[in-house]
């Protein structure tokens, strides 16, 4: 929960949730309605997952969801909105060179909100504004194919 | 005689005439987050062709594609799922809506649950339970397609009963031995005592299911497999079982009739009722449904 706060900290804006509205499970924060809060207390037994994620610790470190990203991305905050080109190579995981970036209002080392033209969330990074690499690529949306793989070789 | 011969003849016993099918890959377009006419267009517009399934709520089949249809932008978005067409009929004929109290007995990886979301708009409750290591797709797939109201615990269904909660509906897409289409290799994996094995198993989940279920209740049966062990014997067990159980008629445009009776086994005269789907007819997946009502 700590690592929550201080995620959403970091992009300098009101925590959005209620403190009633969170579960934690096996180190992850749901975002839970009411009636399934309620639900919860009738079920005696340890819960997998509950209403949204909204992130958890993967190998010691706290991993937004993108339910949380874009929860995030809904608000004024830092955000650099990519070219159709350097969307999907962000996508595959590659940080963002400066001619990929159409625009972004954000300074050396923010975090910023990465966009497609469509204004769609598509990850986070940081800006590093370095001789190739203009923004650091710390989480997108290929994740998901990433865990399927990962998923896939433990079965 | 090859195993895929046996097979075949045993469909040709219940008095088809089977053969090898191709299916397209199929899609179910996610309206809690986008519509069926802008997703078409994103994705026609990245060469992809799109036919929408006309008897489907939510499917289009995929004509024709550059690239893989599970990789692209609006896949990785939530807004659509691949989901074979066939599989995308047990939660219509169930029929979710908003505010219901929902059991998913075998949920991962989740591709029925995030249907049922879809057309709850996230209202009410799906309580999904899975006992293998594709919880964690179904968590993915929660994430991805924005599926809010559902509940997951990791726990055998067999034993749904310990939660001593009553259903309004159930969703019971039981872990059956499969069909050939889209598995080439389907044939040579597949023996008769598989079956039993899952037969067994099934019977245990529906019994289970029986028990959780409200009276006026809903609970669908369906799996992907031809094989009449699987399906109709199943039913039958349940019908003689609880005699407050019965067959609704399920009334779809595609697909045929259950079987009255297969390899000198009569069953339950309502059989009829229930919907199959054979492959070389409705050229999708092999599949069966039946629509079981409690007094």
């Amino acid at each position: 929960m700590k690592q929550l706060q201080s995620f959403v900290a970091k992009w300098g804006i009101e925590f959005p949730y209620a403190r009633e509205e969170l579960i934690e499970s096996s180190q992850n924060v749901f975002l839970a309605s009411k009636e399934q809060r309620e639900r919860l207390t009738q079920i005696p037994r340890d819960i997998f997952s509950i209403g949204l994620p909204l992130g958890g610790i993967r190998r010691g470190q706290f991993v937004p969801s993108f339910v949380l990203l874009d929860e995030i991305a809904a608000r004024d905050v830092k955000k650099a909105i990519l070219s159709e080109k350097a969307e999907w190579l962000f996508i595959c995981g590659r940080d963002v060179f400066k001619e990929g970036v159409v625009s972004c209002n954000a300074f050396q080392g923010d975090f910023v909100i990465i966009q497609n033209t469509r204004n769609e969330c598509l990850g986070y990074g940081r800006l590093e504004n370095g001789a190739r690499v203009f923004i650091k690529n710390l989480l997108d949306r290929g994740d998901f194919l990433r865990r399927e793989r990962q998923a896939g070789r433990q079965r | 005689m090859g195993s895929k011969e046996l097979f075949f003849q045993r469909y040709a016993d219940l008095g088809e005439s089977p053969r090898d099918v191709r299916v397209h890959q199929t899609i179910r377009v996610n309206t809690l987050k986008t519509t069926h006419q802008l997703l078409k267009d994103r994705l026609e517009r990245n060469n992809f062709k799109l036919e929408r399934i006309p008897w489907l709520q939510d499917g289009f089949a995929v004509k024709k594609s550059k690239q893989s249809i599970g990789s692209t932008t609006e896949y990785l978005l939530g807004h659509y799922y691949t989901q074979e067409a066939a599989a995308q009929l047990p939660v219509h004929v169930l029929d979710p809506k908003p505010g219901d109290m929902i059991l998913d007995m075998t949920a991962a990886p989740g591709g029925k649950t995030t249907q049922m979301s879809q057309l709850m708009q996230n209202k009410g409750t799906i309580i999904a339970l899975d006992l293998s290591n594709r919880l964690y797709s179904l968590k993915n797939n929660i994430e991805r397609m924005g599926a809010s109201n559902v509940m997951v615990y990791k726990k055998d269904a067999r034993f749904v009963t310990d939660f001593k909660l009553q259903f309004d509906k159930i969703l019971l897409d039981a872990p059956c031995s499969g069909n050939f289409v889209g598995d080439r290799e389907w044939f040579e994996k597949r023996t008769f005592d598989d079956m039993k094995v899952r037969a067994r198993l099934q019977k245990e989940l529906i019994k289970a299911a029986a028990k959780v279920l409200k009276p006026g209740g809903i609970l669908i049966y369906s799996t992907c497999s031809l094989e009449p062990e699987e399906n109709e014997e199943v039913i039958d067990f349940i019908l003689k079982k609880d005699n407050s159980l019965s067959l609704a008629l399920i009334d779809l445009p595609i697909g045929d009739h259950g079987l009255p009776k297969a390899f000198g086994q009569s069953f339950h005269p309502d059989m009829a009722k229930c919907r199959r789907l054979w492959p070389w007819k409705s050229q999708t997946q092999g599949f069966f449904i039946a629509k079981v009502t409690k007094q």
